[in-house]
């Protein structure tokens, strides 16, 4: 009990320190390739290593973090609410949008699945991947698939879409704001909203709606894909 | 409103969310459920904008932190060399691009066909 305790407290501190450096070196410098989340994990990782401190003293107080981002996606009904008349506006062009790009994303997955002989766990975490990391893993989650493997999958396939994303909508002869918006948050999540605002301010409010909505579609499509999973 | 509350509040949803899950026997995350129930709150008005406003905006602002132990996490597994298997990668480039351009192509046809219509 101590030890958790101990463990809860040490990974609370480390995390939370070593994140509030990284935020002020971000601030300072203004950086993209110095975004906290990348700072952050190689100070933490760096002081494990250093110590010698044994990853599991770690690993056991992280527990708290999850129960963290499970509020932090009932928070997102507020900037949800901000862009509803938004949102009710373009109701069609954004639900089909979104919708078409979750369903062709995850049929291709089913198909390279059968192409691979992909295993369940492999599938399962495969799904989710391209939706906001929180949901990504509640939805992996119920449909049997591994933390560690969704976590990589949807930071490879965030990463991928938002460095070649913006060039391949160039190349595709996409022009429209709210199809670079969507496209962007649909497919890169959270890196894709953000990078959808350098394009402009209705861009980035579609960008966050897509990213949004593509994560409740999936979440509200678990029932089916469990039976077809 | 102090932001404790505001968190209270916040958490009050998530609680409302898994309990609703759990009765319903909704396979759907419970935290997605506390968001859908909060979002109606605030539209029907049941809830008010400054209520949650603040720890909202905090919560999604520190988001990163959140991330931090769970990159850890994938870092010290043992099972992140085997991940970057070629045929992973492949399958995450080929259903990303089909997530981009399939949205990007949706809407802009969508557009298109409006304007059409206007005509």
């Amino acid at each position: 009990m101590i030890s958790l305790l101990g463990s809860l407290v040490f990974c609370m501190a480390s995390t939370i320190i070593c994140y509030m450096i990284s935020l002020k070196i971000y601030r300072k410098y203004k950086k993209n390739w110095l975004n906290p989340l990348y700072t952050s994990t190689i100070f933490i990782l760096a002081f494990l290593l250093l110590f010698h401190i044994p990853y599991q003293a770690y690993q056991q107080g992280s527990f708290i973090f999850e129960q963290l981002l499970q509020l932090s996606i009932v928070a997102f009904a507020v900037p949800l609410y901000k862009q509803w008349p938004l949102l009710m506006k373009n109701f069609k062009k954004i639900f089909s949008g979104v919708l078409a790009g979750t369903i062709l994303g995850i049929l291709s997955v089913f198909l390279m699945s059968q192409l691979f002989h992909f295993n369940h766990e492999v599938l399962a975490s495969l799904i989710p991947r391209s939706v906001t990391l929180p949901i990504a893993l509640s939805v992996s989650n119920g449909l049997g698939g591994a933390t560690t493997i969704t976590v990589f999958f949807v930071l490879f396939s965030g990463l991928f879409s938002v460095i070649c994303g913006p060039h391949l909508l160039k190349k595709a002869g996409i022009t429209s704001k709210a199809a670079k918006g969507l496209a962007m948050g649909t497919s890169a999540q959270m890196l894709g909203a953000n990078r959808s605002l350098l394009w402009g301010d209705e861009e980035g409010a579609l960008g966050c709606i897509a990213m949004t909505t593509s994560a409740i579609f999936l979440s509200v499509m678990l029932p089916l894909l469990l039976i077809l999973i | 409103m102090p932001w404790i509350i505001q968190l209270c509040i916040i958490t009050g949803f998530l609680l409302l969310g898994k309990f609703f899950g759990t009765i319903f026997h909704l396979p759907i995350p419970g935290s997605v459920i506390g968001m859908i129930l909060l979002l109606g709150a605030l539209i029907a008005g049941l809830a008010k904008l400054e209520w949650v406003e603040k720890a909202a905006a905090f919560q999604i602002k520190h988001l990163t932190l959140l991330f931090v132990p769970l990159v850890i996490g994938l870092f010290l597994s043992p099972n992140l060399i085997p991940l970057f298997d070629w045929s992973f990668i492949a399958a995450l480039i080929v259903s990303s691009l089909c997530c981009l351009l399939g949205t990007a192509f949706s809407v802009e046809w969508f557009e298109k066909r409006k304007r059409r219509i206007h005509k």
